[in-house]
């Protein structure tokens, strides 16, 4: 518990205080407690905006500009804290990395190097060595079989997305550890998936 | 540095506390421009342009011209120095001692390209960090001469509203730092406290906002005499979110000028070398242009003679130059991740969006007619004065904010010379991110760390911002040491980097803020270049990538080896070597396929030894050794395997 620094009413780990002052920002606050939403998977994009929007109206530093130094700091640490979860919350499967993340599992992130896929298992590297023979031998046939393919891995990806939501989902019904690590697992592999759809869509050279 | 957007500075402590203390005259927003400058308040709650008495308009041509011994018109300045329409009539006949468009010239250095493009000023230095004007005698540097300009506006303001000592001035989204800086040293210079620079596009968009209450997705479609902005913005519920910005920063009214003198000037019989018949060509030159937004011929008349010019011919002139911007349209539309069709309304900025040609190619390309309710000539200082009442005046409304982005990406140098970007360009600033790297050699020590700037994928072709060593690392095998390097950008865009240590803490941070952000040029250059490049890139990037990779699991092989070899047949110890050796082969190759190709080979022929190495680390576990040696053996695995 924690006493406003400017009148010393109680604040608990409140950014604003009612006389209008902005509290030091405490140590350890995740995305979910910076954003003040719940910690779950299961957050709506709108909500999230409005959230996002209604604190920066309150903490921003321009709100501060006629106030003393430290209380401008305060502002820029939140409102730095406050953009930081947004970007990180607002794109599910950024929030699925974080939610991971904060219940120790670390899948592939964004821009998964083509050699991070081994972490997979062999299996994975199989499927993944399948999928560029069937690229290599699709682009000598035609742009029709390429297209195929793009459907394909499209549709893979749209699977490990849903896979990852009801995994998630699961987690939080029944705090069963094991559709964690499905999520986990599946999002790995969605990261993988979608390197290679941008092979197949010409944007990587090989 | 140059991260940019120091879009929400903030006033020195104390000082606007002071002043709010006592009733004082209203902080204004000045549009500091290439062309004309503008002083804008908010009255009555709604932003107005101060027009001048004398000449009825509110546009101050951004002209300077020093006379040795000539009358001082605004007040507090060198004498001999006119500003505005007065500075534009010598022009004629003192060219080198009269600075039009400065604004090009901000925070450059004598060595830039801008300074041998076509016009008439005389250099006082041919290199230097600053670039210097020769005029009348003395040397004025780019700041000083906008300090005239702004001290012009400010005896203006003054006339009507008291004394002034607060502003808001507005800057392109791409000014870099050692702009934005010269921008503010300009006003410190002219007697005003800059509250804070306000990115133009996001200004006009605030003006368009409140005036209309309006909610949506924008574009601020910004040409004028000097620069091409483009910004997507989002308002909802008063916050206006900027989603994206780019440009070109040498690209404006001044080259469609260049452009049409060019046309002329071996019909006029023009001395390119002469200065002085170069200014009146290029005067004669925007007078054409200006003509022909209304009639469909002009003539262009210089030395006695005519040039006959169609609307046409204009056109066809431009064309390249007003396609340049649609280059940069579309990217920003990619990175806000917004369609043309979904872009509520259009915002033209900038009095070469006067221009037909100009109207047109914006229409097609977005699909709808552009709004100009509000004039793009004054259209960005009403914005900077709605600003300027937002941050000062304490009835003004709490329910409207800017949030501007950090227009470039910002990285670390990691291995064979690639960028790993920590901040994406377009984030929301004030913003922070960690990336963890970790150790590349046994028993390492230490880590360069390499901070640079841009969208390409090699450091090579990155603006370097920084560079520290971080010590006292503890020795571990490869792959074991644990370092966050964390980067910070606060409002003001400037940028601070720490590297920490996981296990000991050890850590290092350093503030970067080079003398000299980046220049114009290099700005457009990365831009422009990471567009050409992007797909030699990404390719060279997977070779290095595989190379890379290649080189961990060659070396770590080699290590199993020699530790634990002895769980081999020969015969097996030879198909490892023969899979080692083609691996080694193809590393040498630009074939990222091929690499790979030959890492999995190599993975897939050393499997059975892995197995075997982990069941040996078991056994040792089980015969009581130590957790260390058997945490190195899982770890030496994993690096095998690519863990």
């Amino acid at each position: 518990m924690a006493a406003c620094v400017s009148c010393g009413k109680e604040v608990g780990r409140e950014a604003l205080c009612s006389c209008g002052s902005v509290q030091a920002m405490p140590g350890g606050l995740t995305y979910f407690d910076a954003l003040g939403v719940p910690v779950t998977f299961a957050l709506e994009a709108s909500d999230l905006d409005k959230r996002f929007r209604a604190l920066s109206l309150k903490l921003h530093p321009d709100r501060f500009a006629r106030r003393d130094p430290a209380q401008r700091k305060s502002a820029l640490a939140w409102t730095t804290a406050l953009n930081d979860a947004y970007r990180a919350l607002k794109d599910p499967l950024r929030r699925a990395e974080y939610f991971l993340a904060q219940h120790g599992l670390r899948p592939l992130g964004e821009g998964a190097k083509a050699g991070d896929g081994q972490r997979l298992g062999l299996e994975f590297l199989e499927e993944a060595m399948e999928d560029r023979e069937q690229l290599a031998e699709a682009k000598a046939t035609g742009a029709a079989e390429v297209e195929a393919l793009r459907q394909k891995v499209v549709a893979k990806v749209e699977a490990a997305t849903r896979a990852i939501a009801d995994g998630l989902g699961a987690f939080e019904r029944s705090g069963d550890r094991a559709s964690l690590e499905v999520a986990a697992d599946k999002l790995s592999r969605l990261r993988y998936h979608q390197r290679f759809l941008e092979e197949v869509e010409g944007r990587v050279h090989e | 540095m140059s991260v940019e957007s120091p879009l929400f500075q903030i006033s020195e402590p104390g000082e606007t506390r002071a002043k709010d203390a006592c009733p004082v005259s209203p902080a204004v927003g000045i549009d500091l421009g290439t062309t004309n400058s503008l002083l804008a308040w908010v009255q009555g709650g709604r932003p107005v342009c101060l027009a001048d008495a004398d000449e009825g308009t509110p546009m101050l041509p951004s002209v300077v011209s020093y006379a040795p011994g000539g009358g001082s018109l605004p007040p507090g300045s060198e004498p001999g120095v006119v500003v505005g329409r007065a500075a534009q009539r010598r022009a004629l006949d003192f060219p080198q001692d009269t600075i039009a468009s400065v604004k090009r010239f901000m925070g450059r250095s004598a060595d830039d390209a801008e300074t041998r493009r076509l016009g008439t000023y005389r250099f006082a230095a041919e290199s230097g960090p600053v670039v210097r004007f020769g005029v009348a005698g003395r040397e004025v540097t780019p700041v000083e001469v906008s300090a005239e300009i702004l001290r012009a506006l400010k005896a203006r303001g003054e006339k009507v509203l008291g004394p002034l000592t607060r502003a808001i001035i507005t800057v392109p989204a791409y000014f870099d730092d050692a702009q934005r800086q010269a921008t503010k040293d300009a006003g410190r210079l002219a007697g005003l406290e800059v509250l804070r620079l306000v990115n133009e596009p996001t200004a006009a968009a605030l003006a368009y906002g409140l005036d209309k209450g309006s909610q949506g997705t924008f574009a601020v479609y910004d040409l004028g005499g000097g620069t091409f902005d483009i910004s997507i913005l989002k308002l909802v519920e008063g916050v206006f979110e900027v989603k994206a910005v780019g440009g070109d920063s040498q690209l404006g009214g001044d080259d469609f000028d260049r452009a049409l003198a060019n046309l002329a000037l071996e019909p006029l019989g023009v001395d390119p070398s002469d200065s002085k018949q170069v200014r009146r060509l290029l005067d004669a030159a925007r007078a054409a242009k200006e003509a022909l937004t209304g009639s469909e011929t002009t003539s262009l008349s210089v030395n006695g003679r005519d040039h006959r010019l169609t609307r046409a011919e204009l056109e066809a002139a431009i064309r390249p130059l007003v396609e340049k911007t649609g280059v940069a349209v579309r990217r920003a539309l990619k990175d806000a991740g917004v369609t043309p069709a979904e872009v509520d309304g259009v915002i033209l900025v900038g009095g070469s969006t006067r221009v037909p040609y100009v109207r047109r190619y914006v229409q097609e390309l977005f699909g709808k007619e552009p709004l100009s309710d509000i004039d793009p000539d004054e259209v960005v200082a009403l914005g900077a004065a709605v600003q300027a009442d937002l941050l000062t005046n304490e009835s003004a409304r709490q329910d409207v904010l800017l949030l501007d982005v950090a227009p470039l990406s910002l990285g670390l140098e990691t291995m064979g010379g690639l960028v790993e970007k920590v901040i994406a360009r377009n984030s929301t600033v004030p913003t922070s991110a960690t990336q963890t790297f970790t150790t590349y050699a046994d028993g390492q020590t230490a880590l360069d760390v390499h901070v640079v700037q841009g969208e390409r994928e090699l450091v090579a072709d990155c603006r370097s911002l920084a560079r520290f060593v971080l010590r006292g690392i503890p020795p571990l095998p490869a792959g074991l040491a644990r370092i966050d390097i964390t980067f910070k950008v606060d409002q003001d865009g400037l940028l601070s980097v720490t590297a920490k240590e996981q296990l000991t803490g050890v850590s290092q941070t350093v503030q970067v803020k080079p003398s000299h952000g980046l220049t114009d040029d290099e700005v457009e250059r990365m831009l422009l270049s990471s567009y050409e490049h992007a797909e030699a890139d990404i390719h060279l990037r997977n070779v290095i990538d595989q190379r890379v990779e290649a080189s961990r699991i060659l070396q770590a092989a080699e290590k199993q080896l020699a530790e634990n070899g002895d769980l081999l047949e020969a015969s097996e110890r030879d198909v490892i070597g023969a899979s080692m050796s083609a691996l080694r082969e193809k590393s040498k190759g630009d074939d990222a396929n091929a690499i790979k190709e030959a890492i999995d080979a190599l993975d897939h022929a050393s499997s059975e030894f892995a197995k075997r190495v982990m069941e040996r680390g078991i056994q040792r576990a089980m015969g009581g050794h130590s957790v260390t040696q058997i945490e190195s053996e899982i770890a030496a695995h994993h690096d095998r395997i690519g863990g």
